[in-house]
């Protein structure tokens, strides 16, 4: 090939890499969100020594220490992409550096753009970290280093290899086995030192061993496949696969068919471009839409972004209790929940109102924020201690636990937490300010929180309706957990209850009672025959008569058959109560 | 050149040294406070060990500069400038120090400059005991415990130095609960622990240079939980629980109750656990065994059973959980033949107006320290729980009011020469415990206690794990955490307790090496 296609070959290369990794850089902010990759993994790092020291205790720590650094940036967004993006493009780059060590054809040269591409797939899975992808960058670099030795004498490449294994294996773990096995791969390609194949396999192996019986205090998972791209967040498996078969399958391409130049370079770069793109498609096909869902509704919650949250969850096509647990939460917020809650899904019922069972510890935090909203301060202490000895800690529980305490007034523990957040690089700043609070409170010491106990009780964990009672009898005043107790009883289809509890509703609501109330209390007395409820101080919309109306017009029309009056409910009525309260079935979430 | 780089070098020293030197006179003629300063940790009037690492601290209400000078009677002064009022002791110049002033006072002078003044603070007196303390102290560290766990381990403290080291972490047991760590005084090297859950679940024992991992479920009892070596070394006495933790509105939100125990005694040579009616009987639960020094009496507490604290209100059985109170009991033993005597009762829970747990005799037999509680026997989580002791001798009662906070104490453990004690204490922030010292002489006179020291004195402060359990130990873990990882991951050489034939309660359902619902912690 001459030198002039050459160069034009390269800067194709070069600008098809700047428009590919911009292309990517904006899509990572668009499509998969950084700020969801933050939410799932929430990485702490701290500025202190003790930190660092923890991750020299097992191989791979480094790139872990590493990666909890980098992904803190996720936080703010943009940071988050660009540091993928980059890493991205090292890999890409080393890929680069290592077809022209092995002379591939310039054409076949965008090869090299394909890891890059199945990390984009497995970082849309959202729960993939970092230091995954950091300890394959490093095994390239490592494996590049040890190419540009590959013409050295046998025993130099030998004391090049052991000493780069050693430093591998440390910083990142069991990738040191991919490094082996193309170091193995080019040795028994060259052929002139076949005999070095065998050291290679030993040390690959021995050092996980050694590790394993007499250094590190790991597993034997961590010790053969830690920071892997084989992590349980990597999905589909063949795509963890993929990147460590890539390197292999080039280098072994490397050997005839990738140096053959097409006759047709220009149509090859096409094809090749319309293969890396389609492969980016694919990768971004792979974004796991629960997951995203799931950690967009967390993230909205969490900001208190209600407004958002209700237009994001209208777009939603699934349903899992926690999204109607938020759902009634941001109804909440919104004041909307007696008027709309019958506008959203509420296929799960009482649990998608209150975190029950085994949602409690699949979303401790989740539950915690709620008990917090409702005014139990001990139960909110719970969750997020259960998630702080669970997961860690993470800046969320470690902030929640800090107001949680400060609005106990129990200072020294409030303190305890805040001074960790100190130490952190992205929440001094917070943690600073509300120290600063906490000394002005413990100055002017006020009244206590007006939710909290003065009565000690044990908490009923699979019967809130009691706990609400105690919350009420503590806080009559306490409006969230009056409205969250009706709409358990509305869920519950429990009206005798309901109604017991309506007859304050005046109290909470001073002019017009919810809607859904309404509807409640109507089909009580008038359809099912309740005991009396004292209807004086109630004032009924219109509509929601006209709407009653309408009803029992069905019903009637229908012979009081609900299976039958379905269609016709469904048109009129579906987004009330009485629609709710036919055809809700427990357990279903239809 | 090389000349001149000598000098610039040999000046920039002298500069420095010059500059970390108080101009002499300054401190001689310092004005005096008359109030001792504040340290923290409160290492003042105490008593302390001659083999204890050095015992840093923070000068709280720091100035621009401090100054602080530790002496005794005899060897050579430690001298120590700190400007961020965070004083470091170098260890080698402590430990001789302490080694030199044995059995007298040990000084601290303090300095703080403040608005370019000097001021010299009343002198920090502590009293060198020549009783060492067993070298090494072993707990768990874990977040503070709830229903759910992550990472925890087992870790061993040389107290001589600050060097720790894991025993196990549970990250190499597939993120396991592990249960706290039980070396033998009496037997150096023997030492127990369990893991709960997964495929590791199972007791390690260490006993006689053999560690095996143990299950030590049998159709009588569910796996063993708090334990205590005898002095033999051969056998374990274990209690069996069934605890479920539940939750307060007020106060601290934890809360945990045991819904039947027994106690059990596990022989390893025969592999057998074997048990008696004075110790496991159906009326009564029984818990926290500990054995005496000599090896022939069993302490542990008991209560009436659950079922007698339900009251009915309005037709529904409420649970008076904190109505129920533990007792103190002694049964006697004979080790030679395993025969039991008859139970007796050393303090009454319901006389005293407080339940009594943990019990724990010194290794000469002359003290039992235990937690007093307002209910209950799990006190790690009520801020009622304070230590007492009762003297075996004359049988006077101590409050312990000297070692006593406001805050949860509990779980403490004996040094081999009984004259030291270790306990968990909430104090600082009421939240994660932290182990401290107390000195007990001859007389029975108890030293104010002091905190294990750090390498940085502002470790408590930082730190969000809880010290669980702390225990003596005269030997670190003689099996490396790698060993100790790979016994208890291999079931095919797992030991299956067998239950003693003469063992003839009914069994009332079949029990398993279930894992429980809470970690006691």
């Amino acid at each position: 090939m001459d030198a002039s296609i050459n160069r034009r070959l390269n800067w194709e290369a070069g600008l098809f890499g700047i428009f590919y990794f911009s292309a990517m850089f904006f899509i990572i902010q668009a499509v998969i969100d950084p700020r969801l990759i933050y939410q799932i993994q929430e990485p702490l790092f701290f500025a202190e020594s003790s930190f660092f020291v923890k991750f020299l205790a097992y191989p791979g720590g480094l790139m872990e220490y590493l990666g909890a650094f980098l992904t803190q940036w996720a936080y703010y967004g943009w940071p988050g992409s660009l540091i993928i993006t980059a890493l991205l493009a090292l890999v890409t780059l080393f890929c680069l550096l290592l077809f022209r060590r092995w002379s591939v054809a310039p054409e076949w040269q965008l090869l090299a753009f394909v890891p890059a591409v199945i990390l984009l797939g497995l970082h849309s899975q959202y729960r993939f970290p970092l230091s995954l992808t950091l300890a394959f960058c490093s095994a390239l670099i490592v494996f590049y280093i040890y190419c540009l030795c590959f013409e050295k004498p046998a025993v130099v490449k030998l004391a090049v290899f052991t000493g780069l294994s050693l430093w591998l294996y440390v910083t990142s773990g069991a990738v040191l086995l991919l490094f082996s096995a193309l170091a193995i791969l080019l040795e028994l390609m060259d052929r002139r030192h076949l005999w070095l194949c065998l050291p290679y396999l030993g040390l690959a192996l021995l050092l996980p061993y050694i590790s394993l019986k007499f250094i590190f205090i790991i597993s034997e998972k961590q010790a053969w496949l830690s920071l892997l791209p084989f992590h349980e967040s990597a999905h589909p498996v063949w795509l963890g696969a993929a990147l460590c078969a890539s390197i292999p399958l080039f280098a072994v391409l490397s050997r005839n068919i990738l140096r053959i130049e097409s006759r047709k370079r220009d149509a090859s770069i096409i094809v090749m471009m319309v293969v890396i793109l389609g492969l980016g498609a694919t990768a971004l096909l792979n974004v796991k839409k629960t997951d995203r869902v799931y950690l967009k509704v967390l993230y909205l919650s969490r900001h208190g972004l209600w407004d958002e949250y209700l237009a994001y969850i209208r777009t939603v096509p699934y349903q899992a209790p926690i999204l109607s647990i938020e759902t009634n939460r941001a109804l909440y917020h919104k004041n909307r929940l007696g008027d709309q809650m019958f506008q959203y899904p509420q296929g799960y019922g009482i649990n998608g109102l209150v975190v029950l069972g085994e949602t409690r510890l699949r979303s401790p935090m989740e539950k915690s924020d709620l008990m917090l909203d409702l005014g139990f301060v001990n139960e909110a202490i719970h969750w997020a201690s259960e998630t702080l000895s669970a997961q860690g800690e993470t800046p969320y529980n470690l902030r929640q636990l800090t107001l949680l305490y400060a609005i106990k007034n129990d200072m020294p523990k409030a303190r305890l937490y805040l001074e960790r957040l100190k130490k952190t690089l992205l929440f001094r700043d917070w943690a600073r300010e509300t120290e600063k609070k906490i000394a002005a409170a413990e100055s002017h010491p006020g009244q206590l929180h007006p939710n909290l106990f003065r009565t000690d009780y044990i908490v009923e964990a699979s019967n809130p309706c009691l706990d609400f009672d105690r919350m009420l009898e503590n806080n009559p005043m306490n409006r969230m957990v009056y409205e969250y107790y009706l709409a358990y009883c509305l869920l519950d289809k429990d009206l005798a209850k309901f109604s017991a509890r309506f007859a304050e509703a005046h109290q909470y609501f001073p002019s017009l009672v919810p809607v859904h109330y309404e509807e409640a209390v109507l089909l009580y007395v008038y359809v099912l025959k309740g005991k009396s409820v004292d209807l004086s101080n109630v004032q009924i919309r219109k509509s929601t008569i006209d709407n009653f109306s309408t009803f029992r017009s069905i019903m009637t029309k229908h012979n009081g058959d609900p299976k039958a009056a379905f269609p016709e409910m469904y048109r009129s009525l579906k987004d009330t109560y009485w629609y709710y309260f036919l055809y809700h079935e427990p357990g279903k979430s239809s | 050149m090389k000349v001149r780089s000598y000098i610039f070098l040999f000046l920039a020293l002298c500069l420095l040294t010059g500059c970390s030197r108080v101009p002499p006179g300054e401190l001689e003629n310092a004005a005096r406070t008359g109030t001792l300063p504040s340290i923290d940790p409160d290492y003042t009037d105490i008593v302390l060990p001659v083999n204890i690492a050095p015992v840093n601290f923070t000068i709280l209400r720091p100035g621009t500069d401090h100054v602080v000078r530790i002496h005794g009677k005899e060897g050579q002064a430690i001298t120590i400038r700190s400007v961020s009022g965070v004083v470091r002791i170098p260890e080698n110049k402590w430990k001789n120090l302490l080694k030199t002033n044995q059995d007298d006072t040990l000084i601290m002078d303090i300095w703080i400059k403040r608005n370019d003044v000097w001021k010299r603070c009343a002198p920090i007196k502590n009293i060198i005991s020549p009783d060492a303390v067993d070298p090494w102290l072993t707990y768990r560290l874990i977040n503070p415990a709830y229903n759910l766990w992550g990472e925890m381990g087992l870790y061993q403290r040389h107290v001589e130095s600050f060097r720790e080291t894991p025993i196990l972490i549970n990250r190499a047991v597939d993120g396991s609960c592990m249960n706290c760590h039980h070396p033998s005084l009496d037997k150096p090297g023997n030492a127990l622990f369990h893991i709960r859950a997964g495929k590791a679940s199972g007791t390690f024992i260490m006993a006689d240079n053999k560690p095996v991992k143990v299950n030590t479920a049998t159709d009588f009892n569910r796996a063993g939980a708090y334990a205590s070596w005898h002095p033999l070394g051969d056998r374990i006495a274990f209690s069996v629980n069934t605890l479920a933790i539940f939750f307060h509105v007020i106060g601290e939100c934890r809360d945990v109750i045991d819904h039947k125990s027994d106690l059990i005694v596990y022989n390893i040579p025969r592999n057998e656990v074997t048990t008696c009616p004075g110790i496991s009987s159906p009326d009564r639960l029984e818990t926290f065994p500990c054995w005496s020094g000599d090896g022939r009496s069993l302490y542990f507490a008991s209560s009436p059973p659950i079922e007698k604290y339900f009251v009915d209100t309005d037709g529904r059985q409420d649970l008076t959980y904190d109505q129920i109170l533990y007792d103190l009991n002694r049964i006697p033993y004979n080790p030679d033949t395993g025969s039991w005597g008859e139970t007796e009762t050393l303090l009454s829970g319901e006389e005293a107006g407080f339940s009594a747990v943990q019990p724990r005799v010194s290794p000469d037999g002359q003290w039992l320290l235990f937690t007093a509680c307002d209910y209950g026997s799990f006190p790690i989580y009520l801020k009622s729980s304070d230590l007492m002791m009762l003297n075996l001798g004359t049988g006077a009662l101590d409050s312990l009011d000297q070692v006593n906070s406001d805050e949860t104490e509990s779980h403490h453990a004996w040094s081999s020469n009984s004259r030291w004690f270790v306990f968990s204490s909430k104090r600082r922030n009421g939240l994660l415990a932290r182990p401290y010292f107390c000195h007990i002489d001859a007389n029975g006179n108890i030293s104010k206690p002091f905190v294990l020291p750090q390498k940085d004195p502002q470790f408590y402060d930082q730190f969000l794990k809880t010290y669980n359990v702390p225990e003596f130990a005269r030997v670190p873990e003689q099996v490396s955490p790698q060993k100790i990882r790979e016994i208890m991951n291999d079931n095919s050489r797992r030991k299956n307790a067998a239950l003693d034939p003469g063992v003839g309660a009914p069994v009332p359902e079949k029990q398993t090496d279930k894992p429980y619902t809470t970690a006691p912690g």
